[in-house]
């Protein structure tokens, strides 16, 4: 097994809560937090449910969205930065890999809708720059070295964890910021709407009764170094990404592509199936998504497909954020002692018959598949070793 | 990382899409429906770039943008809030910027990594850094890097005379190439690229060029030119700004320059800087 770089700081914002110990308490107790949204702005007398951060209060969505976006980042960031007990000197080396699928819609998408009510023929609002999030963080604390910005949609900040440990392990950087941040955007919301993606009766990955996403806001940050070799912490051993060209929305049902999307991280692990403890699924819940990672976790695993879950029903589906949002909330529950469980799961899919783990399963170390798919045919698999 | 082909387009902004798939017709059959300029500027520069020939199916994408899609993100905007509608489905996912290295592959049959990357004002630059990363320990063995912005759309605060998409094939092997990528480095600030141009020379006094990105100002341009002792390769002025510049300074270089080598220095708003020094070989 490879140790390519070692998570030293962490710090998260999602429904659950932004503290870590009340998230993972969150999960273990099973308790989400899930706001419902009108869909007025499309004229439509609905609702649809959404997980929001935990710090939203009622009139936040509409008031100051540059102002909250950079508040919730820049606070994430520093509690990251803080845990890792970097000291000012080391923050001027430490590179920035940013993830969102978003990246600034939500700031731009307000201005729109401001000057629409100013003027008839609004001005055309565009992005600020797709790399201008990450220059911002490094502003705000003084950090120098390199940023990268990934937008592959829902697998932008688990590709920015995969370049992240890489970039350590080759020596070229010695640590590494990684930020997966989504908050609510319109666009996104509306956008998901029009695919009739969303559930409108619960959230139930894998489920027979499955019926689809619920979108969630989150922001994660990581502060990666090169494995200390302790016998503690949680390790990036290795990953992969490569395109299903099936189609832009969906990935093939026969699951080939996340079959070997899995095969090559665990190869870029020095890691065989066999020794998997676990596998957090990317679990949309929609019909296909979940079919086909279905299909390609047996496909790689047979008959021997170790326990897996879904982070989805606890946190939402957190789009570009969820790669290291996902890979926080997973690694602290089982620093914690246990697996969370795939909240919503009652029963099997017939055409799946796969079983996710429902109820929190002592669990405190092993090595991890963590999956993470997104339109475009995006594939990436992260392999993370946990050590107690 | 070894340069086998490259290629450039660089038009004034299209008016209508329809534009861009004549310009396509010219280098590929495939029919493509359901995509907007963003993903037709990308296909437009990568297939002119492959021109017909087959890439090994384990090909990567590396896809750098500025700005990622405007035109669609704009017309759901609009369709939003103006129109009071939901977004057409396809306006919607094609508002993500991944869905142009997408149609790329699909339509190249390429099923490595697909990656659509950013830095601000270094965009470029970043996605030859992870391609390299990717390169030395033969993750990757033959990749398409290319560099695609719109222009922003009609109305808004800029306004730019020209959009374009640059690519380069890149492989691991060196038979027949044209050129080489042979150094990708990043500095925190001036003094740091100044120190390291000054620990050996990058590139012997009269034996290269220097280029300069877009963000270096003019008397910076020749305090480097005097501490490298290189003949300066000047591509801005060909069109003025625009987003995908240093791609199209590049490619220039690689499509028009003799047998020679090239050191390009970029910086960003922040005063981070990147150097490039590539290999133009013979013919």
């Amino acid at each position: 097994m490879r140790n390519r770089a070692m998570i030293k700081g962490r710090a998260i914002a999602c429904a659950l809560g932004e503290d870590l110990d009340a998230v993972v308490r969150g999960a273990r107790e099973m308790r989400p937090g899930i706001a419902r949204l009108p869909l007025t702005l499309a004229g439509m007398d609905e609702v649809r449910p959404y997980y929001l951060l935990s710090r939203r209060g009622p009139e936040s969505l509409s008031a100051a969205p540059e102002t909250f976006f950079y508040e919730v980042l820049f606070d994430t960031v520093e509690r990251a930065l803080a845990d890792a007990s970097l000291r000012t000197a080391d923050l001027r080396d430490l590179a920035i890999f940013f993830g969102s699928t978003a990246i600034d819609i939500p700031v731009y998408e307000h201005a729109y809708g401001q000057t629409l009510r100013e003027t008839s023929r609004p001005a055309s609002m565009v992005s600020s720059g797709y790399g201008r999030i990450a220059d911002e963080v490094a502003g705000r604390f003084g950090i120098r070295g390199p940023a990268y910005t990934f937008t592959t949609a829902c697998t932008s900040s688990a590709n920015a964890l995969l370049y992240a440990a890489a970039m350590i392990a080759a020596g070229r950087i010695p640590r590494a910021l990684v930020i997966g941040y989504d908050l609510f955007s319109h666009l996104g919301f509306y956008g998901f709407e029009s695919l009739r993606l969303i559930a409108t009766d619960g959230y139930r990955p894998f489920d027979r009764r499955r019926s689809g996403i619920i979108m969630g806001e989150g922001c994660g940050a990581v502060v990666l170094e090169a494995d200390d070799g302790g016998d503690a912490g949680a390790v990036l051993c290795g990953g992969a990404n490569r395109v299903d060209a099936y189609n832009v929305t969906t990935h093939a049902l026969e699951g080939g592509a996340i079959a070997q999307v899995m095969w090559d991280a665990l190869e870029d692990a020095d890691v065989e199936a066999g020794a998997v403890t676990a596998i957090k699924a990317h679990g949309t819940g929609s019909e296909n998504n979940d079919r086909m990672e279905g299909n390609g976790m047996v496909r790689v695993f047979g008959d021997a497909l170790p326990p897996f879950t879904v982070l989805k029903p606890l946190i939402g589906h957190t789009v570009g954020a969820s790669g290291v949002v996902e890979l926080i909330l997973f690694t602290a529950c089982l620093q914690r002692g246990f697996c969370p469980p795939t909240l919503g799961f009652e029963e099997a899919d017939e055409a799946l018959s796969l079983r996710p783990v429902t109820e929190p399963r002592p669990l405190s170390r092993g090595i991890f598949l963590l999956n993470f798919f997104g339109f475009g045919g995006n594939c990436t698999a992260l392999v993370v070793a946990v050590r107690g | 990382m070894f340069i086998h082909a490259v290629s450039q387009f660089v038009a004034p902004p299209a008016a209508n899409p329809r534009t861009l798939k004549e310009v396509l017709k010219g280098y590929t059959d495939t029919p493509f429906r359901r995509v907007n300029k963003f993903i037709l500027l990308a296909l437009v520069g990568a297939h002119r770039c492959v021109r017909g020939r087959t890439l090994n199916g384990n090909a990567s994408v590396y896809l750098t943008t500025e700005n990622g899609n405007l035109g669609d993100t704009n017309n759901v905007l609009d369709q939003l809030y103006r129109q009071h509608s939901l977004p057409m489905p396809f306006s919607f996912i094609n508002t993500m910027s991944n869905t142009a290295p997408f149609y790329v592959a699909q339509s190249l049959n390429v099923l490595g990594r697909n990656l659509s990357i950013s830095g601000l004002g270094l965009s470029f630059e970043r996605g030859l850094e992870l391609a390299r990363l990717d390169f030395d320990p033969g993750s990757v063995e033959e990749a398409l890097i290319g560099a695609v912005d719109e222009a922003p759309p009609e109305g808004g605060a800029v306004h730019l005379a020209v959009e374009g998409s640059f690519w380069i094939h890149v492989k691991k092997a060196r038979d027949g190439a044209l050129g080489e990528v042979a150094e990708v480095r990043s500095f925190p600030d001036r003094e740091a690229l100044a120190a390291w141009c000054e620990e050996e020379p990058v590139l012997p006094p009269g034996r290269g060029l220097l280029a300069c990105g877009a963000a270096v100002p003019h008397e910076e341009r020749t305090d480097w030119q005097r501490r490298t002792g290189l003949a300066v390769f000047d591509y801005g002025a060909d069109y003025g700004p625009f987003d995908t510049v240093t791609a199209y300074g590049i490619t220039k270089f690689l499509e028009t320059s003799p047998s020679t080598s090239l050191l390009h220095i970029n910086r960003n708003g922040q005063g981070r800087y990147v150097a490039l020094i590539l290999h133009r070989y013979g013919s």
